[in-house]
């Protein structure tokens, strides 16, 4: 999972690294990945996991085989709630906009991305997604049905969550995402009256009474 | 602006709706009128297929299935004038499954017998046919939308009331009819074509012979309405090997052409596949054929179970489908043939649950 910190840390840190000696530097070389703090699971929509050290480790290993030097490393993240959140690269990199973005770049870089249209919360969370489906599971069945099941888990979610999914994937362009995202609203709307369709995602009804006479007779159409 | 779904731009908004199973259109056309437009725009249907959200169905005109354990082809023969009431019965090929279309209000007895079928956009067109207990013959039009999940009638046929004419649509909503016969038994030349959109009919010009019992296709490719085989009036029930094409878009008729059924083979198996090639039964009902040049091409062996009164229904993407018996009256069967590149990989038995299993009489592909 994507670690989210407080700014304030991070800056410390890095203080503390530029001023210490090199023997400090060497033993005080700060692991990639920063621990994620509890204070931030603000967002209740923030799911625990697995330990980061542990998903970025297992997200190293899955990579199927890319050496660039920018594979390997880290990635921050500015969010639009002012948070920075750090995500191993290969996952973000399922984002098409990340990715263009870090392929225009030279490799190396150490700049902060702005992401300023989606929050941290909705960020971890779709970096969730992007860990899961780092693996392809290309005519593999067990793979990809362990991949149907959790996205059928990982999408049950409240609706601004949804809608969060929504807009996140589709400015980040994470296409499966984006995809599973518009399929459980297209889920939510079928089989439900009218009225509740208009109640769930707040429509007008803006028929005039001629109108819904003219679409409700057209299913109860009689010949004379 | 308002957008389609609050909270969410436009085009997601579309995205979310394209992805709702085809029954649900009906439904989406009540809950506002933006989005009762939205379902009702070509960038809709464009967008579904797009997405893979669209799904292929055959449809069948499809006798109920007979009480007793014969099958209904079987019963029509021992008692022609009590053949079963027929409904439109839909077919997702992919996964075998089978469904009901809602039955034409206010026709008891089922649907017209011998009717053509044919699918536009997303109506299904049905013109003419026989009344299932007279069997008095009539120039009726029903339309059923997908859109509206319901039927209605469009305009009538004009001219003689014909039967056992060509009949086949084009993706655009125009629906082309052609030969059959008149009251009096006279093989028709005539033609005029059906335009749902603006539900009226505009007469064509006459094609060169007399086509009783002729089969009509719609080649997509060269925009031509093709009328295979038939006789005239004084060639009773003799099918001749001919074939006229109406080039839609200079609005007249091509020059005949000869050789257009294989080997004296009746042209009813005809099919447009979805590479513009024209396939039927041949080689005495055993093969598959596909023309080519003056020619026809084996392409696969057709199973035994479906070789009598069959009907050959193709799709685009190479899909095709027959449905048809062993023998006189025997029980239904249907197989789904892949082709892929020219080349037919296996037949694939479809299932025909018991409430599927009548008598098939006619089908048409639609994507919705």
């Amino acid at each position: 999972m994507a670690a989210v910190t407080e700014t304030e840390s991070v800056e410390k840190k890095k203080n503390r690294l530029m001023n210490s000696s090199e023997e400090e530097v060497a033993v005080e070389k700060p692991p990639v990945i920063n621990p994620m703090s509890e204070d931030d699971s603000a967002g209740a929509a923030i799911p625990v996991g697995n330990s980061l050290s542990d998903q970025v480790m297992a997200a190293a290993i899955s990579e199927t085989g890319e050496t660039e030097e920018s594979e390997k490393k880290n990635l921050r993240l500015m969010s639009s709630d002012g948070k920075e959140v750090v995500v191993e690269a290969a996952v973000a990199m399922k984002s098409q906009l990340i990715r263009q973005m870090i392929e225009a770049d030279c490799a190396g870089g150490s700049d902060v991305i702005n992401i300023p249209n989606v929050t941290a919360a909705a960020l971890s969370l779709i970096f969730r997604y992007c860990e899961k489906h780092l693996v392809d599971g290309d005519g593999d069945k067990a793979i990809t049905d362990d991949l149907k099941s959790f996205d059928e888990d990982f999408i049950s979610v409240d609706l601004d969550t949804l809608y969060d999914l929504l807009m996140g994937s589709n400015y980040l362009d994470v296409k499966g995402l984006l995809d599973l995202a518009c399929q459980k609203v297209a889920d939510l709307i079928k089989g439900k009256s009218p009225d509740e369709i208009r109640r769930i995602f707040n429509i007008e009804k803006d028929f005039s009474p001629e109108e819904e006479e003219e679409v409700n007779k057209e299913n109860k159409w009689a010949f004379e | 602006m308002k957008s389609l779904i609050p909270g969410l731009p436009e085009e997601i908004g579309m995205e979310c709706l394209i992805r709702v199973p085809h029954d649900t259109f009906p439904l989406l056309r009540q809950v506002c009128r933006r989005w009762k437009k939205a379902v009702e725009t070509p960038l809709y249907h464009l967008l579904r297929r797009s997405a893979a959200s669209s799904r292929r169905l055959i449809i069948f005109s499809q006798a109920h299935p007979s009480p007793s354990n014969e099958s209904s082809a079987a019963a029509a023969q021992k008692h022609p004038c009590s053949l079963p009431p027929f409904r439109l019965a839909a077919l997702r090929p992919t996964t075998g499954e089978w469904a009901h279309l809602p039955p034409i209000p206010g026709l008891s007895r089922g649907l017209p017998l011998f009717s053509g079928l044919a699918s536009a956009g997303t109506n299904l067109i049905l013109v003419g046919g026989w009344d299932p207990e007279t069997w008095a013959p009539s120039s009726a039009v029903y339309i059923f939308s997908f859109l509206s999940g319901s039927w209605r009638r469009g305009c009538p046929m004009p001219g003689p009331i014909r039967s056992f004419f060509a009949c086949a649509a084009a993706p655009d909503g125009h629906v082309f009819v052609a030969g059959g016969h008149d009251e009096e038994k006279n093989a028709l030349r005539s033609a005029m074509v059906y335009d749902v959109g603006s539900d009226d009919w505009t007469v064509l010009p006459e094609m060169a012979a007399e086509r009783d019992e002729c089969t009509g296709l719609f080649d997509v490719n060269e925009n031509l309405f093709r009328v295979i085989g038939g006789y005239c009036t004084s060639m009773q029930g003799m099918f001749g090997e001919s074939a006229e094409a109406f080039d839609v878009g200079e609005r007249r008729w091509r020059e005949a052409e000869n050789a257009a059924v294989e080997d004296g083979e009746c042209a009813r198996t005809c099919a447009a596949g979805g590479d513009g090639r024209i396939y039927m039964y041949g080689r005495g009902r055993r093969s598959v054929v596909v023309k080519e040049g003056e020619g026809w091409r084996e392409v696969a062996g057709v199973p035994e179970n479906v070789r009598m009164a069959s009907q050959m229904v193709a799709c685009d993407r190479g899909l095709m489908i027959v449905v048809g018996s062993g023998s006189a009256g025997g029980s239904q069967a249907a197989y789904l043939l892949e082709m892929k590149q020219g080349e037919a990989a296996a037949w694939q038995r479809v299932e025909m649950p018991r409430e599927y299993s009548g008598y098939v009489q006619s089908g048409c592909c639609i994507e919705i």
